[in-house]
């Protein structure tokens, strides 16, 4: 988890509305047109989709980024290069997935002891598109936050469920990889 | 001077091994990393195995028992070999795209599993030919 930088989203008459419109803008910027909203104590939350990743960390490019199914190491439709066999010969990458959930509030979040349910997954499709008026008008005071938890699943095999992984790199890695953290003033 | 039939006989020697070492290779490297077996790829080696090695060691047994005689009818000799070497070949090719094909796919060891649907029946195919080729 990492707690972003404050004065970036503080200002004069600043309400959660914009700071909500603030964080959307970044992901939309990089590619992150879908989200979910969800309601926690005195703010709310936003989830991205689950994107799938690079070992690297970096988002994979189109289509295949938003697919979190079950993938074949190598697929006719989109071309076979002997890059690519050699990779899935040596280094093959069953698949690796990604969500990232930014909190807005000023309660104290503490990610969880134990790992995400799969449930965790779908939360961005079974969330709200909005954030509701009620909490947009509500200000942004100097005790809000805006922190981000990153979480990581990956399939041991291209046949296996994605696990979640626990030891994955700091979020501001992922942040950076995903093209958020400069556009998040950070 | 080499016999026409001692050439025919590395041809099919050299053809087998040289291939099934090839396809040893490339399931090792299959094998070697979870991404694509999981915890199973004993599984993929227990498929594996006796879909070469039955005919791998025939054609090594054959070429290194059987006497060459000194008069061999070529006539009859030749369509033997070109028989055997081309349903060899079929079924070399075909254990191969088999094994390739696990990256084709979400399940390999379903696909190997299937794949024995075609290679079952040529490589009895091939050992036939083999065996014909290698008795006369």
């Amino acid at each position: 988890m990492i707690t972003l930088n404050n004065a970036r989203f503080r200002g004069p008459g600043r309400d959660l509305a914009s700071v909500e419109r603030q964080l959307k803008d970044v992901l939309e910027f990089a590619g992150y047109v879908e989200v979910g909203y969800f309601c926690v104590p005195n703010g709310f939350a936003l989830a991205t989709r689950l994107e799938r990743i690079k070992p690297d960390k970096t988002p994979y490019k189109g289509d295949p980024r938003w697919q979190p199914d079950k993938v074949p190491l190598l697929d006719f439709n989109r071309g076979v290069a002997l890059g690519d066999l050699v990779r899935a010969l040596f280094r093959a990458d069953p698949g690796r997935y990604r969500m990232i959930i930014f909190y807005v509030t000023d309660q104290p979040v503490t990610p969880g002891e134990t790992p995400p349910t799969d449930s965790l997954r779908d939360l961005p499709s079974r969330g709200g598109d909005e954030l509701p008026e009620r909490l947009g008008d509500r200000p942004y005071s100097s005790a809000y936050r805006v922190r981000v938890l990153v979480y990581e699943f990956a399939r041991p095999s291209v046949s296996a469920p994605a696990n979640f992984v626990r030891n994955t790199l700091p979020a501001r890695i992922h942040l950076q990889r995903a093209g958020l953290w400069q556009r998040l003033g950070q | 001077m080499t016999s026409p039939l001692n050439s025919f006989k590395l041809i099919l020697t050299m053809l087998w091994w040289g291939w099934g070492l090839l396809l040893l290779l490339l399931l090792a490297a299959l094998s070697s990393q979870s991404a694509i077996f999981g915890d199973k790829a004993a599984d993929a080696w227990q498929w594996f195995l006796p879909n070469l090695t039955p005919t791998l060691l025939l054609v090594g047994a054959a070429a290194y028992a059987k006497k060459v005689p000194d008069q061999v009818d070529l006539t009859v000799m030749k369509p033997l070999f070109l028989i055997a070497l081309v349903v060899s070949a079929t079924y070399l090719l075909l254990l191969t795209i088999s094994l390739i094909g696990v990256l084709f796919t979400t399940d390999p060891l379903a696909w190997l599993s299937k794949s024995n649907l075609w290679l079952g029946p040529l490589q009895g195919l091939a050992a036939s030919a083999l065996g014909v080729f290698f008795v006369k």
